[in-house]
């Protein structure tokens, strides 16, 4: 078995109508027998004026603070990665964003791109507020964690699958989970699975899921990637994905979409044979 | 080489419009005529509006109220397309039991049937009289619309019909959970039938933009999600024409 990973993300319709960024972001690194995802979706709303850098702090911050932990586990092997990702992830992620986001914003303030106005009780981090979603993969196991909405979804071999997205029936509207909130670090949410039997583990932003109306099509589209991966390589995927994606933001969502994955081939694959290259190189990407 | 393709079942969002109408005997005349008219305007308004949102697909509820209150387009579980609403005139009589009506709205505003990925729904309640329901009613009504979560998320606006005596501002106003851009809320007062039409048709335009446009924001933010522009005057009607 060859595990591919890959990470997208495509300005929604309603954004390239407007002018907007888009603000959503995802990132990808593949370590030395681990693999780290994420995907982020930056507020739309205008008061969340600088969401689109948030969410890539976010996706970066998670892939460092994920790769810290595994560093850790490798010299404490009396600690799971799992514990470490459900109790110290959400506390270390949020004071690594936030730093990175204080910083980004002076750095503004110098450059006099943005003007900084002080009102009472105003937050800062509003500003730049974002969801995240984020797993690691290791030989043996998968941890995610989330903040706010999107999917997490995983495909296995027997042609069934598991949705792990954590999802707050109260919250309607484009409402969501926040990395801004001032209590976000209750916010997170946490499970492990494991690798036993599986094709595929897809992040999602909610402009993906948003374009279709059931279930089926939503998984029946992720069950298509994993094929196309296969069948034609990590490149043309990725390749497919940004342009179709566009499309499909236009005739559904409207959203920007972010999506960061890793598919598992059969090793003579021509997913598998497009990516021998990297067998043993780390590789980090972020859209 | 063929380029390969992933499979393409991508659908619309709806963005769900409920109108509330009066059809009671003080609606008789003028009033329900001027609004079969308005109306039957508004629905092509509509389209025409959110033509430039091609990711949006408007699906229209009517929901009609004198003594009890009914479906008039549409169902509990059925939302019309709105490119496929044909209004059939409303007649006006009986009492005015605007409470029964914002429970059927309430009902068919469970998160059970109202999918999660839907805009925020736009609600429309035009009445030009008091509730005549049991003391309390209304209030409870209101209560449990505000309770769940897309009646709150949603759009809710009122157009008073009629003079300013006739109907009760204060209780309209509990309906309405949206202000315009200058602050004020939603709540149209057409006192002709010029200014009936043009506010059905303004509110429902302007509603519908804003509930397509509204962005995603972090929970516990209060503030109005939805942006409505201040609306436009109606066009000056001579004084023969008031209701």
């Amino acid at each position: 078995m060859k595990i591919n990973v890959f990470n997208c993300s495509v300005k929604g319709a309603s954004h390239e109508r407007s002018g907007l960024p888009c603000q959503d972001s995802s990132c990808s690194f593949t370590g030395n027998n681990y693999y780290i995802i994420a995907v982020a979706d930056g507020h739309g709303d205008p008061k969340h004026d600088l969401s689109e850098i948030g969410a890539k702090i976010a996706v970066e911050s998670a892939t460092y603070i994920l790769r810290q932990l595994t560093d850790n586990i490798t010299k404490q092997r009396d600690i799971s990665l799992s514990k470490m990702v459900k109790y110290d992830f959400p506390r270390l992620l949020l004071r690594r964003w936030r730093n990175l986001v204080e910083n980004d914003f002076r750095q503004r303030i110098i450059s006099g791109e943005k003007e900084f106005i002080y009102e009472e009780g105003s937050n800062l981090f509003s500003r730049y507020g974002t969801t995240l979603l984020a797993a690691i993969i290791t030989e043996t196991d998968i941890i995610y964690t989330q903040i706010g909405d999107g999917d997490i979804v995983l495909l296995r071999n027997d042609n069934t699958y598991e949705i792990f997205s954590f999802i707050n029936q109260s919250l309607v509207g484009g409402e969501t989970h926040s990395l801004s909130s001032n209590e976000a670090v209750r916010y997170f949410s946490c499970g492990t699975t494991n690798m036993a039997g599986i094709r595929g583990l897809f992040l999602s932003t909610d402009g993906l899921r948003n374009s279709y109306d059931n279930e089926s099509a939503f998984i029946r589209l992720l069950s298509a990637i994993a094929e196309m991966v296969d069948k034609d390589g990590i490149e043309v995927t990725k390749e497919v994905i940004s342009k179709q994606f566009a499309e499909f933001s236009k005739n559904g969502s409207g959203d920007d979409i972010a999506i960061a994955a890793i598919i598992a081939t059969p090793a003579q694959s021509e997913g598998a044979t497009l990516h021998k290259q990297d067998e043993n190189a780390e590789k980090h990407g972020t859209a | 080489m063929e380029i390969p393709q992933l499979p393409n079942e991508v659908v619309k969002r709806d963005l769900h419009f409920f109108l509330l109408v009066d059809c009671s005997s003080s609606m008789k005349g003028k009033k329900i005529a001027s609004l079969n008219h308005a109306v039957s305007e508004t629905l092509p308004a509509i389209l025409d509006a959110v033509k430039g949102h091609p990711e949006v697909s408007v699906k229209f509820r009517a929901i009609k109220f004198s003594t009890g209150a009914s479906w008039h387009i549409g169902s509990l579980t059925e939302a019309i397309p709105i490119e496929k609403v044909i209004w059939r005139d409303l007649t006006a009589d009986g009492w005015t039991e605007t409470d029964k009506a914002i429970s059927m709205l309430t009902d068919v505003l469970d998160i059970e049937l109202m999918p999660r990925r839907g805009y925020p729904p736009v609600c429309l309640l035009l009445s030009d009289g008091y509730c005549t329901s049991e003391i309390g009613c209304y209030e409870n009504a209101i209560k449990k619309l505000d309770s769940i979560p897309w009646g709150k998320k949603a759009v809710r606006i009122a157009i008073a019909i009629g003079d300013e005596s006739e109907y009760d501002e204060a209780e309209l106003l509990k309906f309405v959970n949206v202000k315009d851009e200058n602050g004020n809320p939603v709540l149209l007062k057409a006192h002709n039938t010029q200014e009936l039409v043009h506010y059905i048709k303004w509110a429902s335009v302007a509603a519908s933009i804003g509930a397509s446009i509204s962005k995603s924001k972090s929970s516990g933010d209060d503030s109005q999600h939805v942006i409505i522009p201040s609306p436009s005057a109606a066009p000056i009607s001579s004084s023969t024409d008031v209701f």
